[in-house]
């Protein structure tokens, strides 16, 4: 499929479809269109929260949200094609992991992609994102088999981890390094940075005439700050 | 405000590097109730305050949030072409009119090779679309852009439909990719780079729906067309990839081209007419202009004559960080797909 960068919702749907299969749904379209429904509306959801929902919330938090979902539905599936129960829970599992996954990564991460540039070099570096983005899922997708094939490594579940860790490694550094864009001018942005305010601290700042200024006061705000600096 | 009673209220920290901004730490005792105020607008207001916000910010500038849709309908676009030449490709008719040539037997199949080349295509044609997005946005303008994606969708629709063989095919995966590359990168930009600080959150949010509703849409178009029998089956659900970009292509020559493209060229007289053009001729253009200014940092880049606009900026101490940023935006998503399982 064409769509290679747009993994989650695919394979959710291509293995959506393949568990409908396992559990005796005999009409797997209309399930399919269900699930994607769904879909649809979570991020919807999750456009009508932009204003609201922090950036650093939604992406961080949804995806540390999704890692857990993950590990979830990676122990549900090793209990065998054979049991319809616990196909169930995991095709539930599978139907709320594509909603969670686009009300928050899926849609926010676009914003995040789009807005942290400064404007004088936005069109280079959503290029380059861009490229980074293609690029991953062609490794992805060509290592993948390689790791579940029974004939090679065999992995099955176990990939996940692989998975799992990449992903909490990608939430701590946007932890540390993700500013908080929401509902902030491009130029008061560029003062923080000026600054040299922390990007997971924006949240406690605002920029007046120019100025940076605190919200309150904190103790010890000071000798760290300082330090920093 | 009144200037002394800041300086009475807040009092500045000395840094020790002399070109940062000096940080004003706040007593919160003493603070100006105005100042106070304005701390709060920015830094928590409550959910209804910020609809609120919101709604003013459409009203004010609806004519924006129309050229925002328009604009994003590129990506909408390509959701819907690329999704559906994926589902023409799964019609048996298509894989019998096609396949036949190699096939064994009763079976019908598109041989393997061709189609790892073609997602090879379309994933290559995606990475240099993507790239030349960057190369020539700041060179070309984003319209250019805009109408070289147009322009290579339609040529590889009309390949879909009339390409006799599957090399052909190839051909037009390639070109659709190169499309896709572009759409993705230049009307999620021009939106990002031209919203209002009020209507930004929701406007840069917009890209993924609109992704998810344009595969929504080809798999509705899908699933009617496979009710055909015979070869119009898949053609008609090929044909379908002109409606998207043929109807994008109509609004071109009103699309303004972005004021902040202008204004990095130099042609501040020209962004002054994109900007009327963009939200209408009861803006305050000069306000704009010198938001754009100050956004730019115009003043500061010519002082230090080193080059915004080059793939070497986006690497730099000031921008390194940032560009890491949006990179593991995306890649969050690459990496939280459990489903990429076959289990």
């Amino acid at each position: 499929m064409i769509a290679n960068y747009q993994q989650g919702g695919y394979f959710a749907n291509t293995y959506q479809t393949y568990y409908f299969e396992l559990i005796g749904q005999k009409d797997p379209f209309a399930l399919t269109a269900v699930s994607s429904t769904l879909q649809l509306l979570a991020n919807f959801v999750a456009l009508l929260l932009a204003d609201v929902v922090p950036r650093r919330k939604g992406v961080i938090g949804g995806g540390t949200i999704l890692m857990f979902w993950s590990v979830i539905i990676a122990g549900t599936s090793m209990a065998g094609t054979s049991n319809v129960a616990a196909n169930t829970a995991l095709l539930a599992f599978m139907i709320t992991w594509s909603m969670l996954y686009t009300g928050t990564v899926g849609c926010y991460g676009w914003a995040v992609a789009q807005e942290t540039a400064s404007q004088a070099t936005r069109p280079k570096t959503i290029s380059f994102t861009l490229i980074c983005q293609q690029l991953t899922a062609l490794m992805l997708s060509s290592v993948f088999p390689y790791f579940i094939n029974p004939d090679q490594l065999n992995w099955g579940g176990k990939i996940m981890f692989l998975f799992v860790g990449a992903e909490l490694f990608i939430m701590t550094a946007l932890w540390f390094f993700q500013p908080e864009t929401k509902n902030r001018s491009y130029a008061d942005i560029e003062v923080l940075y000026a600054a040299g305010v922390p990007p997971r601290q924006f949240k406690n700042f605002a920029v007046v005439d120019g100025q940076v200024v605190e919200k309150e006061h904190k103790d010890g705000f000071l000798s760290r700050f300082s330090r920093k600096a | 405000m009144d200037s002394n009673a800041t300086k009475n209220s807040v009092e500045a920290v000395e840094m020790s590097s002399v070109d940062k901004t000096p940080i004003v730490h706040l007593e919160t005792s003493s603070m100006d109730s105005q100042l106070k105020e304005e701390v709060r607008q920015t830094t928590d207001l409550t959910a209804k305050e910020q609809y609120r916000k919101l709604w003013t910010a459409i009203k004010a500038d609806k004519r924006f949030v129309w050229w925002t849709l328009y604009v994003m309908l590129l990506v909408f676009s390509w959701g819907y072409d690329a999704g559906l030449s994926g589902v023409a490709i799964a019609f048996p008719e298509f894989r019998e009119y096609y396949g036949n040539y190699f096939a064994e037997g009763k079976q019908w199949v598109i041989p393997a090779l061709w189609q790892s080349l073609w997602n090879a295509a379309s994933t290559i044609g995606q990475v240099f679309g993507g790239y030349a997005a960057g190369q020539f946005a700041d060179v070309t303008g984003r319209k250019p852009l805009l109408y070289l994606a147009v322009a290579l969708s339609l040529a590889s629709s009309f390949a879909l439909v009339f390409a006799p063989n599957l090399p052909v095919l190839f051909v037009s995966k390639l070109l659709l990719g190169l499309s896709v590359g572009l759409s993705t990168a230049i009307p999620p930009l021009y939106v990002t780079e031209n919203a209002p600080a009020h209507l930004r959150s929701t406007a840069s949010s917009l890209t993924n729906i609109i992704i998810v509703f344009g595969f929504f849409a080809s798999s509705m178009t899908g699933f009617g067309a496979s009710k055909i029998h015979g070869e119009w089956s898949f053609r008609l659900a090929f044909i379908m990839t002109f409606a998207m970009p043929t109807l994008f292509l109509i609004g071109m020559p009103f699309f303004p081209e972005s004021p902040i493209w202008f204004m990095k060229k130099g042609r501040e007289a020209d962004a002054r007419k994109a900007i009327i053009k963009l939200f209408g001729a009861d803006t305050d253009v000069d306000e704009r202009i010198e938001i754009l200014r100050t956004e730019l940092k115009q003043a500061e880049a010519e002082e230090n004559g080193k080059s915004q606009t080059s793939w070497k900026a986006i690497f730099t101490k000031e921008n390194r960080t940032r560009t890491f940023v949006s990179v593991l935006g995306l890649q969050s998503q690459n990496f939280s797909g459990v489903l990429q399982l076959r289990l």
